[in-house]
């Protein structure tokens, strides 16, 4: 029964992990202009990433390798935003500046 | 002298825990190559409060990321609305905001926060005010009403 519970928690939060991986794809596909995508991209980076190794934590269960899982989770949290930034401040470098009034387009 | 042995123990405990194996020669390899990494370290004078944030009070850092991750969730629901809804409008914002009374690593903590939940995006860092870059501009909100920036002032001892 404990079994039963824990695997319909596991695959709930796959499944959710895969869609937010999803609309990160839709919105870096649709959104119109680099600094809105950045945004996009971020859900995948941390809803996406977050939801699916939570998932693959319960998983594994007590051991070394959810230490592992663990270890990754964190250090996501370091990098994505640290790559979002160096996307952000490069495209400026660069002379892409973010668009605030998209009518004019 | 914290920054001699901290480093080594942290070494020590990161090799334990992904290697797995627990035989004599590989403790041993292990041990001789944390202390000279953290001599090669040492050397390169970039230990200091900055890479072993010891002066961060523990459970503050904790109930912070477990607030973060609500932040998260909230505003990936936010945000994947506005992708999935057809013709949704969209209004970026470009705006400043200060970060005054705030050393350097609670800078980095708030505009990597910043950064973390959707919707918002550090683009430039300056001494005391952040350039923030937002999907639609009531995502700002939160980030106006000061709440985030509260409690990273709190972390620090």
């Amino acid at each position: 029964m404990m079994d039963l519970i824990l695997s319909i928690i596991r695959d709930i939060f796959l499944v959710t992990g895969s869609i937010a991986v999803l609309i990160g794809a839709i919105g870096v596909l649709r959104l119109p202009e680099l600094f809105c995508r950045i945004h996009a991209a971020g859900i995948t980076d941390t809803a996406g990433a977050g939801l699916i190794i939570t998932g693959l934590l319960i998983e594994s269960g007590f051991s070394l390798v959810s230490l592992k899982l663990l270890v990754i989770f964190i250090f996501l949290f370091f990098t994505s935003p640290t790559s979002s930034h160096a996307l952000a401040k490069s495209a400026i470098h660069s002379n892409v500046l973010p668009v605030t009034d998209l009518t004019k387009r | 002298m914290k920054f001699l042995i901290l480093p080594f123990c942290f070494l020590a405990v990161f090799w334990l825990a992904l290697s797995g194996h627990y035989t004599t020669l590989l403790l041993v390899l292990g041990a001789v190559s944390c202390i000279w990494v953290q001599r090669i370290s040492r050397r390169m004078e970039i230990v200091d409060h900055e890479d072993y944030p010891i002066h961060l009070i523990p459970w503050r850092i904790i109930s912070y990321w477990f607030w973060l991750i609500k932040e998260i969730m909230l505003s990936t629901w936010a945000v994947s609305k506005i992708i999935l809804t057809p013709k949704s409008r969209i209004k970026p914002k470009v705006v400043w905001l200060p970060v005054d009374e705030m050393s350097d690593l609670q800078k980095v903590i708030y505009a990597n926060s910043i950064t973390l939940t959707p919707g918002t995006l550090t683009i430039e860092a300056e001494n005391s005010r952040l350039e923030i870059h937002t999907l639609r501009g009531d995502m700002l909100e939160p980030l106006e009403r000061g709440d985030m920036a509260n409690r990273v002032r709190k972390l620090e001892y």
